[in-house]
């Protein structure tokens, strides 16, 4: 009798211990997909407003250049010609340096990977409650949305029409492979245990690698090149102007120039690291999630995360959509 | 040819390193030279990496060797001697000629692709040959044997992606998202979906005024085929269709049936065109 009793409270408690334990793993889900979204926001409206500062900078630097599209300079230029003076400059010397704001293109990447992250935990909520509506209409956007970017990959890339080689590359197989689940998923009805079993085979690891590549890339490349920019900028301008200005102009613009020089490698992984610490976390948990999906639990038990969930996860989708409208 | 990303990072590395070496040095105007080179660099990887995304640069592994020559001549000059670091400014020159180079061709060959593009697309999707062919063996993209028109022929897996409607392969799954099980939605999605294979066809196989109409057909077939492996022929509403198979099991069914029939559709479009020369 005593070992009947024991057995039951046991039961009991590693079933509570397991709800409990769901139901953190489903907040925590939705706690960090949001602060990853809006780290994302605020990074990218970050690396474009400097963008934009060091391009009017480098502009400013020098009379012989103006304002438009593209700057076109001597790619072998030395002082004291004027920047933008091409007088006998081959044209395969000439180099364009683009002045438009940053290329949706780069951002796009990390947006459709988020999209795919928060659509990929409306599928977990899914998994928990049987065929909510408001779920299903998240999941036909987010095809929609990844389906919009699949092709632009592919249009972006330069590839003729027709031409599926370009499918082969990592980005565009993990959006594709995103797009594969969610059709799995609708082709369940959502229901639960068909759900769990489209859910324990795919892994979403390919989409966050894809996310963390598109954060670092973002990073080393067009944010640095714009503190690249910025500094030439303003050490051409001194150059320029310091025989006119007084010691306190002198000072105030060797502290831009000191500001911007500062800007190293590691100051732009300090600004990615919230980020990258998020989307870390996130994969974390996201597995961890998917391993308690994988237990047996009563409906009552699904519903209760699952509304936990639904309306976090809900409000993440409509967040991605607000980034970046135009995919 | 080397990766995107090779390139691109050497090109950062190169960005980086000429920027430190500026810092380091107090020689004018080698050190605003330095900073302008190293706009330049990251610049150029950001053509690169725009133009190429996570494909192969064609003469890549070149002008990344030339980027890496420049970055650890950058890292290890004496940073106060002027020879030495007009040195390294020449070799960051070197590596950024090399690339730019490679993009300036790699533009012009696009623009001309794009020049070219609309008056290439008529007749573009056709895989069986335009002229009668005066023989050889039968296959896709024959070596010189069939003459000049067996030469333009297609190889076997660009015959299979024109003959595929991958445009309608990818639209179904939206369409059936959409339809929310509605069989009345879905067939009017299915509708518009094969008269924009039939169109895209026509034009795309156009030659001397007529179109291959066993290549649409066969395009056409494909889609009905890929339609049943998606399950689209089982719409819950009033039951299905037949009963004494699941849907699950038609899908499996459909499947294979697409695969079997894309790995022959190639065949079938050549046999077509070597008993009508014309290709019709």
């Amino acid at each position: 009798m005593r070992i009947v009793a024991t057995a039951l409270v046991g039961l009991l408690l590693s079933s509570c211990a397991a709800d409990v334990l769901r139901l953190e793993y489903a907040g925590q889900v939705s706690t960090q997909a949001g602060a990853l979204v809006q780290s994302a926001k605020g990074y990218v409206a970050d690396v474009k407003a400097r963008r934009r500062e060091a391009n009017i900078a480098l502009v400013a630097s020098d009379p012989s250049c103006s304002w438009g599209d593209v700057l076109v300079i001597d790619r072998r230029w030395r002082p004291p010609a004027g920047l933008c003076d091409l007088a006998g400059v081959p044209p395969e010397r000439q180099e364009r340096i683009d002045l438009r704001p940053l290329s949706q293109d780069a951002l796009k990447t990390i947006t459709v990977a988020i999209a795919g992250v928060a659509a990929y935990q409306a599928a977990l909520a899914d998994v928990l409650e049987d065929k909510p509506p408001d779920a299903k209409e998240a999941i036909n956007s987010a095809i929609g949305s990844l389906s919009t970017a699949s092709s632009d990959i592919n249009r972006i890339a330069g590839e003729k029409l027709f031409d599926l080689g370009v499918l082969t590359s990592d980005r565009a197989k993990a959006v594709v492979d995103l797009i594969g689940t969610l059709v799995a998923l609708q082709q369940t009805s959502l229901k639960v245990n068909a759900v769990r079993a489209v859910v324990a085979e795919k892994d979403s690891k390919p989409l966050l690698s894809a996310l963390d590549d598109g954060v670092t890339k973002l990073a080393a490349l067009q944010d640095a090149n714009s503190a690249s920019r910025l500094l030439f900028a303003l050490d051409l301008a001194y150059g320029r102007e310091r025989a006119n200005a007084d010691f306190v102009g002198r000072r105030e613009w060797i502290r831009q120039i000191a500001a911007a020089a500062d800007d190293s490698p590691g100051a732009r992984e300090a600004r990615i690291a919230a980020l990258r610490s998020a989307l870390t976390q996130l994969a974390a948990i996201d597995m961890k999630l998917r391993q308690a999906l994988a237990g047996e639990f009563s409906k009552a038990d699904r519903q209760r995360i699952a509304r936990e969930n639904r309306a976090q996860i809900l409000g993440i989708l409509s967040q991605v959509a607000a980034i970046f409208p135009a995919i | 040819m080397a990766s995107a990303d090779i390139v691109v990072n050497a090109f950062i590395r190169l960005r980086d390193s000429l920027t430190t070496l500026a810092a380091r040095t107090s020689l004018n105007p080698q050190k605003s030279i330095l900073l302008h080179r190293a706009m330049i660099a990251g610049s150029l990887a950001e053509q690169c990496a725009a133009r190429f995304g996570n494909g192969d640069v064609p003469g890549g592994d070149r002008a990344a060797a030339a980027a890496d020559a420049a970055s650890t001549a950058a890292g290890n000059v004496d940073a106060q001697e002027a020879t030495a670091v007009d040195a390294v400014i020449a070799a960051a020159d070197t590596a950024c000629d090399a690339l730019s180079a490679i993009l300036s061709s790699v533009f012009s060959a696009a623009r001309r692709v794009v020049r070219e593009g609309a008056s290439n697309f008529v007749g573009s999707l056709r895989v069986s040959p335009p002229v009668p062919r005066t023989g050889g063996p039968v296959g896709f993209g024959a070596p010189a044997v069939g003459g000049a028109a067996a030469q333009a022929q297609p190889t076997y897996a660009v015959s299979v992606a024109k003959l595929f409607p991958v445009e309608a392969a990818t639209a179904f799954p939206l369409a059936q998202a959409y339809s929310e099980g509605s069989g009345f939605t879905l067939l009017l999605f299915i509708i518009v979906i094969l008269v924009f294979i039939v169109a895209l066809r026509y034009f795309g196989t156009l030659k001397d005024g007529k179109p291959a109409k066993y290549e649409i057909g066969i395009a056409v077939i494909s889609f009905l085929l890929w339609i049943g492996s998606l399950k689209g022929y089982w719409i819950k509403e009033g039951g299905h269709p037949v009963d004494w198979i699941t849907p699950d099991a038609s899908a499996g069914l459909f499947g294979i049936a697409t695969i079997m029939w894309v790995a022959l559709v190639p065949y079938i479009a050549e046999a077509t065109a070597e008993k009508e020369p014309d290709g019709q």
